[in-house]
């Protein structure tokens, strides 16, 4: 795992897993963080804190999602894009 | 018998300490908004926005904060005031949001306030915004219609 802290903008970019960005999409969670997800896999592979260090101070949460093996139907269907499940 | 020096305790000299100011740091981009507020990105974001997200046109960015298609106000990042400017990326399905942090509320309406850039990413055009309301969408924008989610 490697984090990096963007002092001039007060944003973390924790990278759980080094993935190049192109083959990665990016969604936001209900606290506005950045997730990093693996197109292929489906696995969170970084994620961007925004206001780390005003939310520490505040005493407020920051949660870094842990890396997670997802179902096999999952997987296939994020390559092939089908359903797999019946 | 030991002898003390003039200015001294116990031996040692003493130092004035001055208080140093924080190293300014180096801009990367300086532009205006959508209603006239200087936005800033700074070398360090920017270097951080290309290596983790995969954001290496500098241009574009510009483009989204200058004149964006679609502004969100963000109601997350713990942030007293931010808006995520949001445009195309073109030959992709995905569009470029820009979220912009301002110190003051009252002059970013007025257009008089200096924001600055905290990250951009990549977004899919199907995956549902949780950045917040959509406050301003431009009339000839490509983007296709807002989520109602948020």
């Amino acid at each position: 795992m490697k984090v990096q802290y963007d002092k001039s903008a007060d944003v973390l970019y924790v990278t759980l897993r080094k993935q190049d960005p192109k083959q990665c999409r990016f969604v936001e969670n209900e606290n506005g963080d950045v997730l990093k997800i693996d197109r292929l896999t489906g696995h969170v592979v970084g994620v961007t804190i925004i206001a780390f260090l005003l939310r520490i101070n505040r005493g407020l949460e920051v949660n870094i999602p842990e890396i997670r093996a997802i179902p096999f139907a999952e997987f296939a269907k994020n390559i092939t894009g089908h359903n797999t499940s019946h | 018998m030991a002898t003390q020096k003039a200015g001294s305790r116990g031996g040692k000299k003493s130092k004035v300490v001055k208080k140093k100011k924080p190293p300014k740091q180096p801009i990367e981009l300086a532009t205006t908004d959508w209603v006239g507020n200087t936005v800033v990105l700074y070398e360090e974001s920017w270097l951080h926005i290309q290596t983790e997200h995969g954001i290496t046109d500098l241009s574009g960015v510009q483009n989204a904060i200058h004149s964006p298609m679609r502004v969100r106000e963000c109601t997350v990042n713990y942030c007293s005031t931010a808006y995520a400017h949001e445009t195309v990326i073109p030959s992709s399905k995905e569009h470029l949001r820009v979220i912009v942090h301002y110190p003051e509320n009252e002059n970013v309406i007025a257009g008089k306030s200096i924001g600055s850039v905290k990250t951009a990413y990549p977004v899919d055009y199907t995956s549902p915004s949780r950045v917040g309301a959509v406050i301003y969408e431009d009339a000839n924008s490509t983007l296709p219609p807002p989520d109602k989610s948020k």
